[in-house]
Parts: C-alpha cells; sequence; structure tokens
C-alpha cells in the first residue's frame, strides 16, 4: 500500500467504526446474551474488515457486510467448548432473579424491567433472538434478514412470529408480576 | 360478521404482509384495531427495552466461566500435588529397600566369610577355589576340630 492511499484506508476504517461499532456490539450482546463477549466479536469483526480491505474483493455494502460478519462470528463463539459449558451449566433462575442483585424496591420501580426482558430474550433459541434483532432492533426488512441469515423469508417469518409471540407473553408475565406487588 | 383476525395474521399485518380483505377487517373492527394497537405498543415496548439494557446477563456468563477456570486449575493443582507425591515415594521406595536388602545380604556374607577364614583348617585360598557347600560342610564335620588345639581341648588347663 503506497503513502498516499493509506491515510484513505485508515479515514474509511475509521469511519466505519465510528458509524457501527455500536451497532454491532448492542447486535452480538443480544445474540450472545453477554457484553465483553460481545465487544470482542466487534474487535474480531473490525480486523476481519481491515483484511479484506486489503484484500482484492471489496464489499459493496459495508453495513450489511459487518452484519453478516457480527452474526457470524457469535455463531463461532457459541459453536465454542467454553460457551456450551457455560450455558447450559447456567442456572436459569440466576437471569430471572436479576444478575445485578437490584433490591426488590428498584425492581418495583421499574429499574429490572429491562433485564427481564433481556432474560426472556436469552431464552429464545439463537436463531430466534438472530431473526428479532436484525428485524426489529437492526431495522432489517424481513427479506434483508433472510438475505443475511442464508434463511428462506417463509423461515424468518416463523422464527420472527414465535419469537414475537414468546417474548409478548414473557411481557404479560412481568407486567402482571410488577402489577402484584 | 367476519372472524376476527388470529395472532398470526395480526402481526402479519404489523409486518405489512397480510392481504387486503385483512386489512379490512382490521379497519371495520373495534375489537381487532385494539389488539392491534396493543401489539404495537407491546413490540415498542421490547424493542426500546431491549435496545438501551446494558446486559448485565453478561456478568453471570463471565462469573461461571471464571468459576469454571477456578475449579480446573484447583484440579490441576491436585492432580500435580498427588503425581509429584507418588513419583517422590516411589523414587524413596527405591532408595531405601534395595539398600536394606543389599545390607541384609551383604551382612550374612561377611558373616559367612568370617565364619570360614576363622576356621583353622580353611585357607583363604581354599575358601576362594572350593565350592562353598564343601567347605561349609567340612567346617561343620567333627574332624574339622580334630587339628583344634582349642575345639579338641588342648587348650584346657
Amino acid at each position: 500500500m503506497n503513502g498516499q492511499a493509506a491515510p484513505r484506508w485508515q479515514a474509511h476504517c475509521e469511519a466505519l467504526y465510528r458509524q457501527h461499532a455500536a451497532r454491532l456490539v448492542r447486535l452480538g450482546r443480544l445474540v450472545l446474551g453477554d457484553q465483553p463477549e460481545a465487544e470482542e466479536v466487534a474487535q474480531e469483526v473490525f480486523l476481519k474488515l481491515i483484511r479484506t480491505y486489503e484484500g482484492p474483493v471489496v464489499p459493496i455494502d459495508w453495513a450489511a457486510w459487518l452484519t453478516r460478519v457480527t452474526i457470524n462470528a457469535c455463531r463461532d463463539r457459541r459453536r465454542a467448548g467454553w460457551w456450551a459449558w457455560s450455558r447450559r451449566h447456567r442456572a436459569p433462575e440466576m437471569l430471572e432473579l436479576v444478575d445485578g442483585g437490584a433490591s426488590p424496591e428498584q425492581a418495583a420501580a421499574g429499574a429490572e424491567f429491562g433485564v427481564l426482558i433481556a432474560a426472556a430474550f436469552q431464552r429464545l433459541s439463537a436463531r430466534q433472538r438472530e431473526v428479532f434483532a436484525l428485524r426489529y432492533i437492526e431495522g432489517m426488512s424481513t427479506h434483508e434478514v433472510a438475505g443475511t441469515l442464508d434463511l428462506s423469508e417463509g423461515s424468518v417469518k416463523r422464527h420472527l412470529f414465535r419469537a414475537v409471540k414468546y417474548l409478548r407473553g414473557a411481557l404479560g408475565e412481568i407486567k402482571g408480576d410488577r402489577g402484584h406487588r | 360478521m367476519k372472524r376476527c383476525l388470529s395472532e398470526r395474521t395480526m402481526w402479519l399485518v404489523h409486518e405489512g404482509a397480510a392481504p387486503e380483505r385483512d386489512l379490512a377487517h382490521l379497519e371495520g373492527c373495534l375489537d381487532c384495531t385494539a389488539r392491534y394497537g396493543r401489539l404495537n405498543e407491546e413490540l415498542g415496548e421490547i424493542t426500546r427495552a431491549l435496545r438501551d439494557h446494558a446486559s448485565p446477563i453478561g456478568r453471570d456468563v463471565r462469573r461461571g466461566r471464571r468459576r469454571w477456570v477456578t475449579a480446573a486449575a484447583v484440579l490441576a493443582g491436585i492432580g500435580l500435588l498427588a503425581g509429584g507425591e507418588a513419583v517422590l515415594w516411589r523414587q524413596s521406595k527405591a532408595l531405601v529397600d534395595p539398600r536394606l536388602e543389599t545390607t541384609a545380604e551383604a551382612l550374612s556374607l561377611l558373616e559367612e566369610v568370617t565364619l570360614l577364614l576363622s576356621s583353622p583348617g580353611v585357607t583363604a585360598a581354599s575358601v576362594l577355589v572350593a565350592d562353598p557347600a564343601t567347605v561349609i560342610a567340612e567346617m561343620t564335620s567333627p574332624e574339622s576340630y580334630e587339628d583344634d588345639p582349642i575345639a579338641a581341648g588342648g587348650g584346657r588347663l
């Protein structure tokens, strides 16, 4: 790479980082349910971006490329042995009882609403989490989600509807519990 | 009156994928309109909560992993200690036991040699060349005491 191209390349990568880093960390956090892991995934993705930038084939739509690579990196993490072990051995009640150790008063005040919804979200299947996060958090269309995840649109809709149904049920339970306190 | 929309159809309306007749029903049915409003509201709540949530769940995963790593390290330490102890024990056994055996054998050999050399009819050369069994038989036979003045009573006053 010559002296003139390097600053342009760096500037573009930095711009992409500023534009997408927070979004990718959030996506990873939702899919994996783990903030530090999500941050590591985002770092991996941006390292890949640099390598891809230097490669012969450069993507046209960097945003879509970054999303796809993030999802794939999350899947790789999930397939790792330690990950499966830690997920299996994590007591479900730990999720429901709120890891932050908030007092019942805080929970009653609504401080833990997000945690409870996130806990319900983590009980969805990995595919449902991916589909939901891309459609409702990232704001992709069903067609785009299908393209990113290599699924048919029908399959995306099925996963999405199940996820929505489950989360609405969980929301109802959370609201019901809070109403009884 | 047409039947009210199912949950799935309602959601398809939200996704913009419902057929015209379902949209027409939604516009004319107060019950379905209220349900549709609830769907929109709830989806908005869920999405906002997930978007803003700071994910303390991750800490739990980390803590679980740290516990696992600690347990593995402790187990490995115990295994290493036990292994090292076993090796040391084997080495000490190998050093002590053979020495004891060797000492006992050497003592009994020295005893035999002393006995042989102290007997008067037996010279050191004969001990070295003769068969030990023969030599011992000679030593223990009564004839072997005949030349010995002490054994033969010659030493008595």
